[in-house]
C-alpha cells in the first residue's frame, strides 16, 4: 500500500529513509524518534540533527530515528489510507517510541508539531498521555521559551544536547527496567538541572493579562531550569559521517561547526546570547574531522558553520589547511557568514568555483545612529570600502539586508537604507568606466523586526502590521536609483512569529486552535493563513497585540523567567538603557561586558 | 589533447526503495559513490569538470530494473571484480552492481547502442482469459493511439511495430512480458502500450497499480537482438 501512496506524492524520496550512512540497528533498549517539524530536505540540511543522530545512536541500547513533517500531498494520502506517522529508519509507526524528540529551530513549526503528533496518532496535550504513549520532548532554541508549548511537551531539555542525554537515557533504562511508570520517570527528570518539566509548575495571571506568579509545584522542581553548555567543544563528539540524502536537499554539503556563541552582542539577535560564552575548535581537530566527513560523504563542498565566521580566532590557519587538502579535488569550501574585508575577499577568491557571485552584508539598519543602537557594529566606512575592495576585485552585485521595526527607529533610519544603498551604487560608478564590464546591482533586502527572548530588546513593542507597512511602503516610494533593487516580507507572519516568540502558556490555545483550524506549514509564505490565526485568537478570547506590540516594564515577571541562560537579566536592562542612549558594546574579545556567562567556566571569557 | 581513458560498463539493479528516486538524484548517487569508493574516475576538461558516466537510458521513477547500465571512463584501469566490489559497499539497499566489463575499442556508448529493452509488467488483476483476449487484440492491423507531439499537437501513432514482444503470463496476478522498441531513434513507452490495452479491453486504468520492471536493453546485431552486456 505505502509503495503505491509513494508513487501519488511529490518526491516520494522524502518518506523512504534508505540513505548512505544511515544508522541501521537489529535490536535496542530504547526508542527515540528525532522529529524535524518541517519537510525533509529543510530538516536533512540541519546540523543540530545530523550532530545528535549519531550521538545517540553511538549508545548500543539507544536506536535514534529521524522523523519529518509529510508535506501536504503525503499527509493527505496517510490520512486518507489511515498510516500513522512513521520512522524513516524502521518505518514503524512513532507512537510505539519511549520518546518522541522535537528540535524548535524556529517558531513558525509550531503548528506541524501539533499536526506530527496527530499524525502519529499521539495525544497532543501532555495531560492526555498514558502509559502506553512516548514521552514527548522539545529542544533547540526555541525552548527558551518554551511556554507556547508548554501544554504539548512533558519535558523540555535547555541547552545542548551533548550534555546531559546520556545521564537522561541511563536514568530511563534502569526506571523502565523496574517497572517505574511514566509519573514516576517525570519526577525523576528534575532531578537533571537543564530540564523543565511544565506540568509542575503552576502559573497565574494579573487582571491586565500579565504574569502574576511562576511556581514549582513539586518539592522537587527547581525554581530555575539552567542550559547545558559544552565546556570544551573541541573535545566534545562530533560524527565522523553525515547522512547523504538521496535527493536534493537545501544544503547538500559537509558541514564543520567552527564554534558555539558570537562574540558580538548585536542587541536583537537572541543566537548571540544563549549560546554564550563563545567556544571554539582548534583548526587541526576541524581539519582531522574533514577528512573522514569528505570520504564518508563523497560531497563536493565543505561549509563552514558558526555565527561570524570571521571571529574565529584560528580562521587563516584553518582556510589555509583546507585549502590545501581539498583544492586538488576540486572541493569546494563555502563561507556563508564573513565579514567583508581584503582577507575574506581575498579567501573567497581562491576558494569559490563560481567566482564572483554576490556579496551579502547586514547592515541591518540605514543609519549609524540605529547601527549603535542596535549594537551592530559595522559602519558605513567598512560597507563601502568592503564594497570598493570587491568591485575592484570584479564582483558586481551587492546584498543588503535591513529590519524594519527596530526600537528608536524614525523614517529618517528607514531613509537612510537607500542613501547606503545609492552610495555603493556610486562606488561602483567610481571605477573607470572601461573597467566595469557589467552594470552594478544591489539588492536591499527588508526583513520586519521581531522581539525575541533573551535579547536586550525583550521587553520591546513590535511595530503593528498598518506600521510595518508604511515603512516598507516608504522606502519603496523613495527609492530612487534604478540599480537598486527593493524587496520586503510580509509583516502578518513576523507578527504571528513576535506573539509565539514572547508568548506565556495561554498562547498553547491559539496554536491548538490555530492548527484546528488548519494552519500548518506557517513558515512557508505560499502556506501561511493570517485568518486562521486571527480566527484563532477570536476563538480563545487573546488579543495578539498584547503580546506582539506591548512594551514591557523591566519589573513585569517574564514568561521565560524561569529559565536560565547565564546571561543575568540586570545585563539585558543595562544593554537595553545602553541601546536608548545609543552607545555601543564593546565584543567579548575587546572588553568584558559582565553579561554572566562567565560562570560558566569556559569559552572567550578565560582567553 | 589526447588523453588516455579506461572506460567500463557497468550493470546494475534498481528496485526496492530505490525505485522512488527519479533519475537526476541517481546520477548524483552514483557520482558520490564512486568518490566514496575511491575509484579513479576521469573527468571532463573545461571550466566546468564533470566525472565521465552516462547512463543508457533513464529509468523512470517507480519502475524497477534488474539491468541498468552506465559508462564509466577512468584515468587508471582497475580489475571489473574491484570496481564492483569497491561500488557495492558504498550503495544503498536496493542498488547493486551485478556485472563489470571493460569497454571494446570503439564501441559505442550504452545509449548509442541501445535497440530495444524487456519488460515485466504485473497487472493489478487476475484474468485466466486475457491471453485470448489479447489474441483477439492482435487481430487488429493497426495500434493507433493519439500522443503529444514535439510542437504540442497532438497526432496519431501506430505503436504495433514498435512492439517486438508480447507474451501474457497467468500467476497470481495476470503479468505481461514486453520487448519494446527503445532508444534515441524509435522508441514505445510501456505506460502508452498498458493504457492501450486496457482501454481497448475496457479496464480502468490507472499506471501506479501496476508493477513495471525492466528486465534487459539490447542492441541490434545482425538483425537479432543482443544485450548491451555481451
Amino acid at each position: 500500500m505505502l509503495d503505491e501512496i509513494l508513487l501519488r506524492v511529490e518526491k516520494p524520496a522524502r518518506y523512504i529513509g534508505n540513505e548512505i550512512n544511515m544508522v541501521k540497528k537489529d535490536k535496542w533498549d530504547i526508542n527515540f524518534a528525532f522529529c524535524f517539524p518541517d519537510v525533509y530536505e529543510v530538516g536533512m540540511s540541519h546540523l543540530g540533527m545530523q550532530i545528535l543522530y549519531y550521538f545517540l545512536n553511538r549508545r548500543e541500547d539507544t536506536y535514534c530515528q529521524r522523523v519529518f513533517a509529510p508535506w501536504v500531498d503525503m499527509e493527505e494520502q496517510m490520512r486518507k489510507h489511515h498510516i500513522p506517522l512513521y520512522a524513516l529508519e524502521t518505518g514503524e509507526p512513532i507512537k510505539n517510541a519511549d520518546f518522541v524528540a522535537f528540535t524548535l529551530q524556529y517558531e513558525m513549526s509550531y503548528t506541524n508539531i501539533l499536526n506530527m503528533l496527530d499524525l502519529a496518532e499521539i495525544p497532543i496535550y501532555a495531560r492526555d498521555r498514558g502509559e502506553d504513549d512516548p514521552i514527548v520532548i522539545g529542544g533547540g532554541p526555541c525552548a527558551y521559551n518554551p511556554e507556547p508549548l508548554a501544554d504539548f511537551f512533558d519535558i523540555f531539555y535547555i541547552g545542548e544536547g551533548e550534555v546531559y542525554y546520556d545521564e537522561f537515557l541511563d536514568m530511563y533504562k534502569e526506571h523502565k527496567k523496574n517497572g517505574g511508570t511514566r509519573a514516576e520517570f517525570l519526577e525523576k527528570v528534575l532531578s537533571i538541572p537543564c530540564m523543565y518539566v511544565p506540568k509542575f509548575y503552576d502559573v497565574s495571571y494579573n487582571e491586565d493579562g500579565t504574569l502574576k506568579s511562576f511556581a514549582p509545584n513539586h518539592p522537587s522542581a527547581p525554581k530555575t531550569i539552567k542550559k547545558a553548555i559544552v565546556k570544551d567543544l573541541d573535545k566534545v563528539f562530533y560524527p565522523e559521517k553525515q547522512i547523504v540524502p538521496l535527493i536534493e536537499v537545501v544544503h547538500d554539503r559537509v558541514t564543520l561547526e567552527v564554534f558555539r556563541g558570537c562574540i558580538r552582542g548585536c542587541r536583537f539577535c537572541q543566537a548571540g546570547y544563549i549560546y554564550r560564552p563563545v567556544r571554539e575548535k582548534q583548526a587541526g581537530t576541524l581539519i582531522e574531522c574533514s577528512k573522514s566527513l569528505v570520504a564518508n560523504s563523497g560531497h563536493e563542498e565543505i561549509s563552514l558553520t558558526s555565527l561570524s565566521t570571521s571571529d574565529y580566532t584560528h580562521f587563516q590557519e584553518l582556510a589555509a589547511g583546507l585549502l590545501d587538502l581539498y583544492t586538488k579535488d576540486k572541493i569546494n569550501i563555502a563561507l556563508p557568514s564573513l565579514r567583508i574585508d581584503a582577507f575574506s575577499l581575498d579567501l573567497m577568491e581562491r576558494v569559490q568555483e563560481v567566482r564572483k557571485s554576490s556579496l551579502t552584508f547586514a547592515p541591518e539598519a540605514g543609519t549609524q545612529r540605529l547601527r549603535n543602537v542596535i549594537n551592530k557594529g559595522l559602519t558605513e566606512e567598512d560597507i563601502l570600502s568592503g564594497a570598493a575592495l570587491a568591485f575592484s576585485g570584479g564582483w558586481n552585485r551587492v546584498k543588503l539586508y535591513f529590519m524594519c521595526g527596530l526600537p528608536t527607529e524614525t523614517d529618517e533610519d528607514l531613509l537612510g537604507v537607500i542613501d547606503l544603498a545609492n552610495k555603493i551604487v556610486d562606488k561602483y560608478h567610481e571605477i573607470p568606466k572601461e573597467e566595469r564590464p557589467r552594470p552594478v546591482s544591489v539588492v536591499a533586502s527588508m526583513s520586519c523586526f521581531v522581539p525575541k527572548p533573551f535579547t536586550p530588546f525583550q521587553w520591546s513593542a513590535q511595530a503593528t502590521v498598518p506600521e510595518f507597512l508604511r515603512k516598507t511602503k516608504l522606502v519603496k516610494t523613495n527609492m530612487s536609483k534604478k540599480q537598486v533593487r527593493y524587496t520586503y516580507h510580509e509583516p502578518e507572519l513576523s507578527s504571528m512569529e513576535a506573539v509565539l516568540a514572547r508568548g506565556d502558556r495561554r498562547v498553547c490555545d491559539v496554536v491548538y486552535r490555530a492548527w484546528k483550524n488548519g494552519a500548518k506549514f506557517d513558515g512557508w509564505t505560499e502556506l501561511f493563513r493570517y485568518d486562521m490565526w486571527m480566527k484563532a485568537f477570536e476563538e480563545t478570547g487573546l488579543d495578539k497585540d498584547f503580546y506582539a506590540c506591548r512594551e514591557r516594564s523591566y519589573d513585569e515577571l517574564l514568561p521565560w523567567d524561569h529559565i536560565s541562560i547565564g546571561v543575568s537579566k540586570n545585563f539585558f536592562i543595562k544593554e537595553m538603557e545602553r541601546a536608548k542612549a545609543e552607545e555601543v558594546t564593546k565584543n567579548c574579545r575587546t572588553e568584558c561586558a559582565m553579561c554572566g556567562a562567565k560562570a560558566f567556566g569556559t569559552g572567550v571569557c578565560y582567553e | 589533447m589526447n588523453r588516455i581513458t579506461y572506460g567500463y560498463r557497468l550493470k546494475f539493479k534498481k528496485d526496492g526503495k530505490m525505485r522512488f528516486i527519479g533519475h537526476l538524484d541517481l546520477l548524483t548517487y552514483f557520482q558520490r559513490a564512486v568518490k566514496r569508493a575511491d575509484i579513479p574516475i576521469a573527468f571532463s576538461q573545461g571550466f566546468n569538470p564533470h566525472q565521465l558516466m552516462s547512463f543508457a537510458a533513464p529509468l523512470p521513477l517507480g519502475m524497477a530494473s534488474y539491468a541498468e547500465y552506465v559508462d564509466i571512463k577512468l584515468d587508471e584501469p582497475m580489475e571489473c571484480e574491484e570496481i564492483k566490489n569497491r561500488l557495492n559497499a558504498q550503495v544503498s539497499e536496493g542498488t547493486e552492481i551485478t556485472e563489470v566489463r571493460p569497454i571494446r575499442e570503439r564501441e559505442d556508448t550504452g545509449a548509442a547502442l541501445l535497440a530495444a529493452a524487456d519488460y515485466t509488467a504485473v497487472l493489478d488483476f487476475k484474468d485466466e482469459d486475457f491471453a485470448e483476449k489479447l489474441k483477439t487484440l492482435e487481430k487488429d492491423k493497426e495500434w493507433n493511439i493519439e500522443k503529444l507531439g514535439k510542437k504540442k499537437k497532438l497526432k496519431t501513432v501506430d505503436i504495433k511495430p514498435m512492439i517486438y514482444g508480447l507474451i501474457c503470463e497467468d500467476g497470481e496476478h495476470t503479468t505481461l512480458h514486453v520487448r519494446l522498441a527503445t532508444g534515441s531513434n524509435v522508441n514505445l513507452k510501456i505506460d502508452l502500450l498498458l493504457k492501450y490495452i486496457y482501454e481497448k479491453l475496457g479496464l480502468d486504468f490507472d499506471y501506479l497499480k501496476i508493477k513495471v520492471t525492466r528486465t534487459e536493453m539490447y542492441t541490434e546485431k545482425d538483425g537479432e537482438f543482443v544485450s548491451i552486456m555481451n
